[in-house]
């Protein structure tokens, strides 16, 4: 048995988008333990609930992260729309589909992007983040923000996008899906890209699930879990299929992202085909009295937004449970017995977003 | 819209294992456990997914009683025990992996941990009304030594954050007030 040390892993480290820290415990290059610590990036968020109005809170929420940042604002508002009783028109639901699956394209390209830096491949890196400024210029045409859009409110959607300029969108997707699938090839086909990814930082399904698991961690290790099955707003009118695939390690949850890609590609399609011409928003009156557990799919899971309300215009409580906090469990099972040179990788195979895990 | 049918069930704490490992032999699982402070009363909510369906447990305490951890049914339950520890300083009992308040670093200890006294003013939105009252009310002798980083864990705190800054005289209470009605402009505007 070799020597035990314990090699401090970030906060700060170029591999980490955002501070977390990790104590790994080694034997010789072995990690025998990992122990997690936060609280870098604590911005009280959910505190300012009972400062602020409940409708002007969406700006807050939005915020709590900057990738899936209009996936928070729908699902904050999903909460305050059920406790109110709200009928959001349909035009607005299918909308929040269609940002939300950007928002999925743009943080899943963003994420291929840090996987390929974590494991030092640099020009597959600005790849990833060449195709996602295309991804985050519709947005920016549609919403008037390229990451924060600031398009959803309780009761509907601030912005309406046009069905010819729906169907232009879905014409330049087509350009965008091409480049998505070159890409994806390189992830999943090149020998020195599997060679760092395949069995390595394996979760066995029983693992993922009885960790807790959300989302692509998930997924990736044959369960077949994604809340947009669920039905909530317009994907109760929409087809979907979960995207599994049964490797458990990081090459199955690279997989996962990849093929979700494509399935984001054909929701904003559906979109563009169904979308009715309804209003966009309803008005909205009064103060939201009671609970609701919001859930919603966000590119890294699911994620939870519980909202409490006692009538009058500040919420009582609103908490997030985000799907990186549900992955920490699984991220230190699948660090115990790794090599160190792998740690960047699977760290990155979750896709921690700090900031949403400590809003 | 469709909304989702949310069952909520009030148990106690001695009956929170029991239920649990029901919810557990009938193949649920587990999506989060959540606290809220509501008044003298701390909610603990146990969230769970039963074939795509929602239920929730609740167990109500004051704070210092001490809850079993469910961990050895659950064992993701983990860091959500270590986490309300951390922030509420509510204990559990026999958390599998027991971080013993490191998991999140505060310069405050439990710092959502509220007095039930002050939460009623905030949740009337006297945000500033409250920043004046915790100037008077927070000793000089109490107030920790901070460095820059953490300020910002103790900007969590919210209006602890805007007095301790007031009494170390890196600011006012009236800039923080400028500052929320620049905000408050904005928002209208």
């Amino acid at each position: 048995m070799g020597k035990r040390i314990v090699v401090p892993f970030g906060p700060q480290h170029p591999v980490l988008p955002e501070p977390i820290h990790l104590d790994l415990v080694l034997e010789d290059e072995r990690v025998i333990e990992a122990i997690p610590s936060i609280g870098y990036i604590h911005r009280g968020l959910e505190s300012l609930v009972t400062k602020r109005d409940y409708k002007n809170y969406v700006f807050v929420a939005e915020r709590i992260c900057g990738i899936c940042s209009f996936i928070h604002s729908s699902g904050y508002c999903q909460g305050i729309e059920a406790v109110m009783e709200i009928d959001v028109p349909l035009r607005a639901q299918y909308l929040r589909v269609f940002w939300s699956e950007l928002s999925r394209m743009h943080s899943h390209l963003l994420w291929l992007g840090c996987y390929a830096d974590s494991f030092g491949f640099e020009n597959l890196f600005m790849n990833a983040w060449r195709i996602r400024e295309s991804v985050l210029d519709i947005m920016e045409e549609t919403s008037g923000g390229r990451v924060i859009q600031g398009s959803c409110k309780v009761g509907g959607v601030r912005r309406d996008v046009s069905n010819t300029r729906l169907r232009e969108i879905v014409r330049s997707l087509e350009t965008i899906e091409t480049q998505i699938t070159e890409l994806t090839e390189v992830f999943l086909n090149d020998s020195t890209v599997m060679h760092r990814t395949k069995g390595v930082g394996v979760l066995s399904e029983s693992d993922a699930w009885k960790l807790g698991a959300a989302g692509p961690t998930l997924r990736g290790s044959g369960i077949k879990s994604d809340i947009r099955t669920t039905g909530y707003g317009a994907y109760e009118f929409l087809k979907m299929k979960p995207v599994v695939h049964h490797g458990g390690d990081c090459y199955a949850r690279c997989m996962v992202r990849a093929d979700e890609l494509h399935s984001s590609i054909d929701l904003i399609r559906q979109v563009s085909d169904q979308i009715p011409d309804t209003e966009i928003e309803v008005k909205v009156t009064g103060g939201p009295n009671g609970e609701y557990f919001s859930r919603v799919e966000q590119p890294r899971g699911e994620a939870v937004h519980y909202v409490k309300g006692d009538g009058s215009k500040n919420l009582v409580r609103h908490r997030v449970r985000t799907p990186t906090c549900a992955n920490i469990p699984p991220l230190l099972t699948m660090l115990a017995g790794c090599d160190l040179s792998d740690v960047p990788v699977i760290v990155l195979s979750i896709d921690p977003c700090i900031s949403c895990t400590e809003r | 819209m469709m909304k989702e049918t949310q069952q909520t069930r009030v148990v106690l704490a001695a009956d929170l294992l029991y239920e649990v490992k029901r919810l557990s032999d009938r193949g649920a699982r587990m999506i989060q456990l959540g606290c809220t402070q509501d008044g003298e009363v701390f909610e603990l909510n146990y969230s769970f997914d039963i074939d795509g369906g929602f239920e929730n447990i609740r167990v109500c305490t004051n704070g210092n009683e001490v809850i079993p951890s469910v961990s050895n049914i659950y064992l993701c339950s983990f860091i959500y025990e270590n986490e309300i520890h951390d922030l509420y300083g509510i204990t559990f009992e026999g958390i599998a992996v027991d971080y013993k308040g490191t998991l999140i670093k505060t310069a405050k200890l439990h710092p959502f941990r509220m007095d039930p006294t002050e939460m009623k003013k905030t949740v009337k939105g006297k945000g500033k009304l409250q920043a004046k009252t915790l100037k008077e009310e927070v000793p000089s002798e109490s107030v920790p030594e901070q460095t820059a980083d953490q300020e910002i864990q103790t900007d969590a705190t919210g209006e602890v954050f805007k007095a301790v800054e007031s009494i170390e005289g890196r600011g006012n209470i009236e800039t923080v007030e400028k500052e929320e009605d620049r905000e408050d402009k904005k928002e209208a505007e």
